[in-house]
């Protein structure tokens, strides 16, 4: 496309005014006055219909470019730099920004070429699915992230095509989750659940951006280093289980179920803060400007790998939990399982192979199955000053589980009564309880009572530390399990 | 592979070789670029639905533009309550201009690549923050450390110089504007 004149450098310029709509127009900052003048501009100028056309053309290269690939380069010597500071098409103050002298010596190469073959690839594979085609397909690029959809439950994705089936195998690179669930395994062997509304690019098979929505992540040893980024934050894992949400304004909870993450800020995207390690029963929220945060309750799903660090819905029997530990680098949860004591249930946040047990030779107490469940942490066993608010919606029994070695603590043979139903709890390593022998497999199970107090009313609940005074040896933290003493509203 | 197979391919090769030209008409046509995506998405469909009318052929580019335009318009329409349009005719002019200038942004985007290595590191670092899915702006500027107006004139800056920069380019390698 030719114009009737060859424009020199000279001719590059457009009246200020043209470009102060133009960029207004772009940013979406245009107020209604400006809106009528822009009209009138475009109306009456092709060359203001030229320039606003080539510059949104630009914004859209821009758009599909975004992706940086961290390598040196070299401009020839006869290339100097832009500098915008000579733009002088709109006069504007310099705007100054510290930049450190590492940030400064890092040069990118720009990668679009990469960024289409995935965008491409990743329509093509869309597409390929609608159709119905097979993974064995050859049509797509390679370099988009391939999945399999594991576990479909009333997922409804942000496109006009169809919805995924469990067993499909797929490419993509961003996904957008209206509502529902989907659990999809990546060829790095990591297994994520997706929980609409859900909103992420993949950038490889090995880490993601994550606009909003949650999530949780199991990660086996291949899948190691699996990297999620946030607009606050930048989780690795490193060999776990873990769950991680964010909101459109950046505020991000990451939770540790089994394993280690590390976990930073990225307040200044040009000097990145020092990582965070967060071990099994640990959980964070990071904020914008803020230290992070510990998420002091978190809850989960009985059965699913869903959880939320939100408040309960109405109709939840335990509202809420939380103690009084107030020291900065303690960023233990208390987990809140709604019906999900039984056999093989966990008790410890911190402790994921610890589990409830029945008495060998007997089944699970009735009583206590699918109750709900509180998981406490393990690190709490010597807290003598400890404190824990239960919160009930309705009249309940509350269940405490303890160490049947010791004896137990005032508080609890002052307001409980001791039933008698009998647990274990384990397995513990071998020697690990000198005064409990282990069973032939070499695990050790320590004998637990079960005791019970009847609450009358919705309220707080407050249970005391574990810690006798003046007893000897370690008891273990008790356990916590909750039941309605009336039937379960019909909803 | 039978026809429909052959029709499918035929789809795919058309639509991924042009999609970039179509996503960037559509952008001309969309006020905010965050809509872009959900306009693509509708225009992706439709053009796999109504390619069996696709006459062989015919330029593929020109008959995906006229279908884009016909699904940005409606896009616009469902939503011109709530948010400022432009009039029908000067939402046809730009049509018109993007058009006509297709073949001008498709050397544009190859020459954004070599003036975006000429900008200083610290800028393509802001560029590509800035234009990452989900960004705001006032999240960025506040994690920055200034005022949201004043990371949208630098941003607008940039802006001008990789464009006088890609007109430069393309004025020395003979194409005018």
């Amino acid at each position: 496309m030719t114009s009737p004149h060859s424009p020199t450098p000279s001719d590059f310029s457009t009246p200020p005014a043209w470009m102060e709509l133009f960029h207004a127009y772009i940013d979406q900052t245009l107020t209604s006055d400006q809106w009528a003048t822009l009209e009138t501009v475009l109306r009456e100028h092709a060359e203001a219909r030229r320039t606003l056309v080539d510059l949104l053309a630009l914004d859209s290269a821009l758009q599909s470019d975004h992706a940086f690939c961290e390598e040196n380069t070299t401009l020839s010597a006869s290339e100097p730099e832009l500098d915008i500071s000579t733009q002088a098409v709109i006069a504007l103050p310099k705007t100054e920004v510290a930049v450190p002298q590492e940030s400064l010596a890092r040069t990118s190469v720009w990668r679009r070429n990469s960024t289409i073959v995935l965008a491409v690839a990743s329509l093509a594979a869309s597409l390929a699915i609608w159709l119905g085609w097979g993974a064995t397909n050859n049509t797509t690029s390679t370099d988009a992230v391939w999945l399999e959809v594991l576990e479909v439950n009333d997922l409804r994705l942000s496109s006009a095509l169809p919805a995924w089936n469990a067993g499909e195998r797929l490419q993509l690179t961003n996904l957008k989750i209206d509502s529902g669930e989907v659990d999809v395994k990546l060829d790095s062997g990591v297994t994520l659940s997706l929980e609409g509304p859900f909103h992420a690019e993949f950038e490889n098979s090995g880490s993601m951006q994550l606009f909003h929505g949650k999530m949780s992540a199991e990660v086996d040893e291949k899948g190691k280093g699996f990297t999620v980024r946030t607009a606050t934050s930048e989780v690795v894992d490193l060999g776990t289980r873990f769950g991680i949400s964010a909101k459109a304004d950046g505020e991000t909870d990451v939770v540790v179920f089994e394993g280690e993450v590390k976990v930073r800020r990225k307040n200044n995207p040009t000097k990145p803060e020092k990582w965070t390690t967060l071990k099994s029963g640990e959980a964070v929220r990071v904020a914008k400007q803020k230290e992070l945060q510990r998420l002091a309750r978190v809850r989960l799903s009985k059965n699913k790998k869903l959880w939320s660090s939100q408040s309960s819905s109405p109709n939840s029997l335990v509202v809420d939990v939380e103690d009084n530990a107030t020291e900065p680098e303690f960023l233990h949860y208390l987990g809140v399982v709604p019906q999900g004591m039984g056999e093989d249930s966990q008790p410890y946040s911190d402790r994921p192979n610890v589990r409830w047990h029945p008495v060998t030779g007997e089944s699970f107490p009735t009583e206590l199955d699918s109750t709900d469940l509180v998981r406490t942490f393990l690190a709490d066993r010597g807290d003598r000053d400890l404190e824990i608010r239960l919160q009930v919606s309705r009249p309940c029994i509350v269940y405490i589980l303890i160490d049947d070695r010791h004896t137990p603590p005032p508080w609890l043979d002052r307001e409980f009564l001791k039933t008698d139903l009998r647990l274990r709890l384990g397995p513990w390593p071998a020697n690990s309880m000198k005064d409990v022998p282990a069973d032939p497999d070499g695990r050790v199970f320590i004998p637990c009572t079960v005791w019970k107090c009847h609450v009358d009313r919705a309220g707080t609940f407050v249970l005391g530390s574990p810690v006798v005074k003046g007893s000897k040896g370690q008891n273990l933290m008790y356990g916590i399990a909750v039941a309605s003493a009336e039937p379960e509203p019909i909803h | 592979m039978d026809s429909e197979d052959s029709r499918q391919i035929r789809f795919l090769k058309l639509y991924t070789a042009n999609e970039l030209a179509i996503r960037s008409y559509v952008r001309t046509l969309i006020p905010s670029r965050d809509d872009v995506e959900e306009v693509m998405q509708e225009v992706a469909v439709v053009l796999w639905r109504k390619f069996a009318d696709y006459p062989t052929g015919e330029d593929f580019r020109k008959w995906a533009f006229a279908v884009s335009r016909f699904e940005a318009l409606a896009w616009l329409r469902d939503r011109a309550r709530d948010r400022l349009v432009f009039n029908q005719d000067v939402f046809d002019l730009i049509a018109q201009e993007a058009e006509s200038r297709s073949d001008y942004h498709q050397r544009q985007r190859e020459a954004l690549d070599l003036c975006l290595e000429k900008l200083p590191p610290t800028q393509r670092e802001l560029v590509q923050q800035a234009y990452r899915p989900g960004t705001r702006i006032d999240q960025l500027a506040e994690q920055r450390g200034q005022s949201p107006n004043s990371l949208y004139k630098l941003l607008q800056r940039i802006r001008i110089a990789l464009l006088d920069c890609t007109r430069r380019r393309l004025l020395e390698e003979g194409l005018a504007q």
